[in-house]
């Protein structure tokens, strides 16, 4: 599970939304990365259900996606929706998906519990 | 992952290898015998996939590669079209021994083993039964396994079977992705085996503030339908087996899956609405944490600790144990009985500690009994005898020390044993003797020892040219009448066993000068029984422990020695005037005449011995002995400490401790002092 480079996390903040652009390897050696952003961005507000705006994560920039990258992106979608944030997915590569269908997490999960109706993070 | 955890996950990959090396060849030993036991084959494939997988991961490449190839053939054996001959095995035992060699070797420096790689790989192909076909390898040239590839350790084409359907749960431990290993890559070996379906279980990933990137909080449910059957799906997991919990349960056919399983196939499938399910699931989480708590139970019930750990466990003991005594000392003159009772319980408790620790590092010597199989095997090959090995009292206890140390002594009576003991199948043959020579190796207690015999059923030693030879060498006068017991002895003598020529005579010498310095080291003795025509019996006496013995502590002039309890048999008081009988003293022991020696004049200790002295009998190898002493103080629990380099010529000794005072006291080796005594009454008789 070595890590295949450096990943960067490039936020972009906009009236309405903050747009965390991912790019390089989502993975055990760079997750810790993107979780500092994310962080970063519920400490900002993201998560405030009055006031905070929408965090958006933009995939199209990821060369690689492991394990650990995936359960990073599902404790984003639960703590945000826990919270009364919004957070999204945007720009996913097929592969990403297909990696994740891979890996077993598909919509519907009996255990999450932070979908709404067909509100789920992997879905098309 | 740091640079630190991945060295540490590399000597415990070193740690399990070896110990998969030394099943390996016990398994191949075995099947050389029984090539029908599909259960030892199974056994030899599983140790070479482990090795090659936890490789792969662990960035041992050059093994992984090679491992892959042999774990290729074995594959063919397990599923029947690969014979095990003698000569696949033989080449496997090869091969096994090659990846030994690659795992001492640094990772940088796997290259130099590379032709040897190649020369052992061609003798296994050469090993293979003609038109057998060990599958993958198309091409001859060896395949570098790419260890990130899900489908390598799996059959290109898994064994036509009848299809079956599984049920798998897979559930790593949190820190799995520490070890190295990526769990998507057993779920796509899986998908590998047949039509899968799959299902991941993320109620365990925290949100963000508890989020560790090197967790694993996932678990998943997998349903399989394969021909490959539930030990290729148990394969795929074989190397993370003690760091997840895995269930595989056949769901077709009598062994229908439970409805609460099935009650969540359906929420899924939308057909029943989830608040009817909501309780089932939660009655199976409940059961499943169950089983998890069972699971973690008994994950706990064995751990693997550092050798060194323990041996620091033991040295604290050690100083815990003269602390004690310092204090039962003050308690003693004290005359507080609060003190006294306090020193006693504290008595009690470093009493428990010793025995609970020492406990924690006697292993079973059977494992090293089982490594002698293979030596017998292929010195026997070299020579052209023919001799099995067989043991007994595999799960006797030893110390861990003393099972190191006790490795080579057993190689070079071993070897003696069929290099110069056993006769040629056709000597044998025409004595009446069975063809097959009999190496027998054998583990009893006795006492605070333990014995281990190496016994032979050949030739016997040769008294004539021993004791020609002892005389030639000085070590004997020409005239003298020894006993049989004493000729056996010369052999063990320092300087005897060094000329190489002795083995061509006698048929015995070579290496037990080493086999001596080995059980000096070990405070244990050797002795050596032999009948003409029907054999040696070679005894190893080995004390349990090296680190804590049971001494009595008695007092000679200024100076305080230790005898080992183990060897005390009583204590009788002598006033002086004792028979002699040429050189030697003798006392009186129940009816018997036992020969003593004084400690005073032994160590030259100077001063006027008191008017009554005490005897402290022993009993040694070479029966009773008395060694006087002005005084007996009484027991001791002795830590033993090893005495200095100057000290190392002086064979009478084994030790000392410091006693609770402060001062020192040495441990006689009572063994060293009685065959010291015997020689010298021997070249002076």
């Amino acid at each position: 599970m070595d890590s295949g480079g450096e990943m960067a996390v490039h936020i972009e903040d906009t009236d309405n939304r903050r747009v965390l652009r991912v790019e390089g390897p989502l993975d055990l050696a760079n997750a810790p990365v993107l979780l500092q952003a994310l962080v970063g961005a519920m400490q900002a507000g993201a998560t405030d259900a009055a006031t905070g705006r929408p965090t958006v994560v933009d995939l199209a920039g990821v060369t690689s996606v492991d394990l650990c990258g995936l359960q990073l992106v599902c404790s984003a979608h639960r703590t945000f929706r826990a919270r009364g944030g919004d957070i999204g997915l945007r720009e996913m590569p097929a592969w990403f998906r297909q990696a994740a269908v891979a890996a077993g997490f598909t919509m519907g999960t009996l255990e999450c519990r932070y979908r709404r109706g067909d509100d789920c993070l992997w879905r098309e | 992952m740091t640079d630190r955890h991945v060295e540490a996950y590399r000597e415990s990959y070193r740690e399990e290898a070896s110990e998969l090396l030394a099943e390996l060849e016990h398994s191949l030993l075995e099947l050389e015998e029984r090539p029908d036991d599909a259960e030892l084959v199974g056994r030899v494939f599983r140790a070479l996939h482990t090795i090659k997988g936890s490789g792969a991961m662990f960035g041992f490449d050059a093994i992984a590669a090679f491992t892959h190839q042999v774990e290729t053939v074995f594959d063919g054996v397990r599923t029947g079209r690969i014979a095990a001959t003698p000569a696949l095995v033989g080449a496997t035992l090869a091969a096994r021994d090659h990846i030994q060699a690659l795992l001492r070797v640094p990772q940088s420096e796997t290259g130099g083993l590379a032709s040897h790689g190649d020369r052992v790989l061609e003798r296994l192909r050469q090993a293979l039964p003609e038109g057998a076909d060990p599958q993958p390898p198309e091409g001859a040239a060896p395949q570098l396994p790419d260890p990130a590839a899900p489908s390598s350790p799996v059959p290109a084409n898994p064994p036509a079977g009848e299809p079956g359907s599984y049920r798998i749960h897979f559930e790593p431990q949190s820190d799995i992705l520490l070890t190295g290993t990526n769990p998507l890559l057993l779920l796509n070996e899986l998908r590998g085996l047949g039509d899968f379906s799959l299902v991941a279980h993320v109620s365990r990933i925290p949100e963000l503030d508890g989020f560790d990137a090197e967790r694993c909080y996932t678990s998943w449910d997998a349903v399989l339908t394969t021909g490959a059957g539930e030990n290729a799906i148990r394969d795929v997991f074989i190397f993370v087996e003690d760091r997840a919990a895995l269930s595989i349960a056949r769901i077709d056919g009598a062994d229908r899956p439970d409805p609460l399983r099935l009650g969540e196939i359906l929420v899924q499938a939308g057909a029943v609405s989830a608040d009817r399910v909501e309780a089932a699931v939660l009655e199976q989480k409940h059961m499943a944490a169950l089983r998890a708590g069972q699971r973690t139970a008994e994950a706990v019930a064995s751990l693997r600790v550092p050798a060194a750990k323990l041996d620091g466990l033991v040295n604290i003991v050690g100083e815990l144990v003269t602390v004690q005594a310092r204090l039962s000392g003050y308690a003693l003159a004290s005359g507080d009985s609060e003190v006294t009772f306090i020193s006693e319980e504290v008595e009690r408790l470093t009493e428990l500690l010793r025995e609970t620790s020492m406990s924690l590092r006697m292993l079973p010597v059977g494992e090293t009994f089982n490594r002698f199989r293979r030596l017998v095997r292929d010195l026997s090959a070299e020579l052209g005898k023919r001799a099995e090995l067989a043991t007994s009292g595999d799960d006797t206890q030893l110390d861990k020390t003393v099972i190191e140390q006790l490795s080579d002594p057993l190689v070079h009576l071993i070897r003696n044993a069929v290099d110069h003991g056993i006769e040629t199948p056709e000597r044998r043959a025409a004595l009446g003797k069975p063809a097959v020579a009999r190496i027998f190796l054998s583990a009893s207690h006795a006492g605070a020892f333990v014995l281990i015999r190496v016994s032979d059923d050949g030739a016997g030693l040769d008294r004539d040219a021993i004791r020609a030879r002892a005389i030639e060498r000085g070590l004997l006068r020409p005239d003298a009448v020894p006993t049989e017991q004493q000729i056996d002895a010369l052999i063990l003598a320092p300087g005897f066993s060094t000329a190489s020529r002795v083995s061509e005579v006698s048929g015995r010498g070579v290496g037990m000068d080493v086999v001596q310095r080995n059980l000096d080291a070990m405070r244990g003795s050797l002795s050596v029984a032999s009948t003409p025509g029907q054999g040696t019996v070679v005894t190893l006496k080995i004390p349990l422990t090296l680190a804590i013995i049971d001494g009595l502590l008695v007092e000679a002039g200024d100076a305080r020695f230790v005898v080992p309890l183990s060897h005390v048999s009583g204590c009788m008081e002598l006033s002086r005037g004792g028979s002699k009988a040429g050189r030697q003293s003798l006392i009186g022991v129940r009816g018997d005449l036992v020969p003593y020696i004084p400690l005073r004049e032994r160590f030259g200790i100077p001063g006027d011995p008191p008017p009554i002295e005490q005897a402290i009998i022993a009993e040694t190898h070479d029966g009773q002995y008395g060694f006087v002493v002005d005084r007996v103080i009484g027991d001791h629990h002795t830590v033993i400490k090893k005495l200095g380099r100057l000290f190392r010529d002086i064979d009478e000794v084994s030790g000392a401790t410091i006693l609770g005072d402060g001062s020192v006291a040495l441990i006689l080796d009572v063994e060293r002092l009685a065959a010291a005594a015997i020689r010298e009454q021997a070249l002076h008789a």
